[in-house]
């Protein structure tokens, strides 16, 4: 390979990188906005503490929201983010023996969310 | 309105499946015994009876919305004003609107009307399930042909 087609190539793979590295910015900002607003949902419809709630945080195990505490979450959810969580049936698959982290734990919840709301967006 | 069996709406006065949106009249009777306690000389229709009858609106909506597939269940009360009292005999208005239709709940408006004047309204979360046997389902589906929501049938 030539040093021009060598520096070319370079160029391209900086370019490439620096586009993975502004998507992966994006995306992390998305996810924070969502999360940020998700915990406060959570923290103004019930009793817990803005700062106890983390990407990790189990709605109903960590947090300790009942189920009609958590039907105020997702109503919130539902018009903030002009979608339908589909609770019913994640709770039916959770009662089959899902493993309810999928949709219980935030990090997973704001990551349905986003895809949820950003398809509705581009439909 | 027969209050000892938790019977508060009388009929259905209008359904509107695109809103969606029900209203029902539910006549207050002239006497009871909850007046008796609520209140000695002072009879007035408890707040709580009227929480209840604006829910009963809620669920025939939801109801009536879904093709009584599914039962409704009161679950929770966002907000809630109660305005005038209702006395007895009062002629009344019930007023339901569905605001939010959710995965197996839905957010309804409800409101009591009286000569026009509004006398309490609140905002129900009803949750919505499978009926849990078929004796209650039947019931529910009675009570929606004696409300007028169904047609009646014949064995």
């Amino acid at each position: 390979m030539s040093r021009e087609a060598a520096l070319a190539l370079a160029k391209k793979r900086v370019e490439i990188a620096s586009r993975c590295v502004s998507a992966i910015e994006t995306w992390t900002a998305a996810m924070t906005s969502t999360f940020e607003t998700v915990a406060r949902i959570i923290a103004s419809t019930s009793d817990v503490p803005l700062e106890s709630i983390t990407p990790d945080s189990h709605v109903m195990k960590d947090l300790e929201v009942d189920s009609l505490g958590f039907l105020d979450v997702v109503f919130e959810i539902d018009k903030t983010f002009d979608i339908r969580l589909p609770v019913e049936e994640w709770l039916q698959n959770v009662q089959g023996g899902y493993d309810g982290d999928t949709y219980f734990v935030l990090r997973n919840l704001c990551d349905y969310i986003d895809q949820t709301a950003g398809s509705a967006a581009v439909a | 309105m027969r209050l000892e069996y938790f019977q508060m709406l009388d009929g259905v006065e209008r359904l509107d499946l695109d809103l969606p949106t029900l209203v029902a009249s539910a006549q207050v009777p002239e006497t009871s015994p909850v007046f008796e306690g609520h209140f000695p000389g002072h009879a007035v229709m408890p707040g709580v009876l009227l929480l209840e009858t604006m829910a009963q609106a809620a669920g025939y909506l939801m109801l009536a919305s879904d093709g009584f597939s599914r039962m409704p269940f009161f679950a929770g009360v966002k907000k809630a004003n109660f305005r005038a009292f209702v006395p007895p005999g009062a002629d009344l208005l019930v007023h339901a609107t569905r605001v939010h239709d959710g995965s197996g709940y839905a957010v309804v408006d409800t409101s009591i009307l009286h000569g026009g004047k509004s006398m309490a309204d609140a905002c129900l979360i009803m949750r919505s399930v499978a009926f849990p046997n078929t004796a209650l389902e039947q019931h529910v589906r009675s009570e929606g042909t004696r409300l007028g929501l169904l047609k009646e049938t014949h064995a």
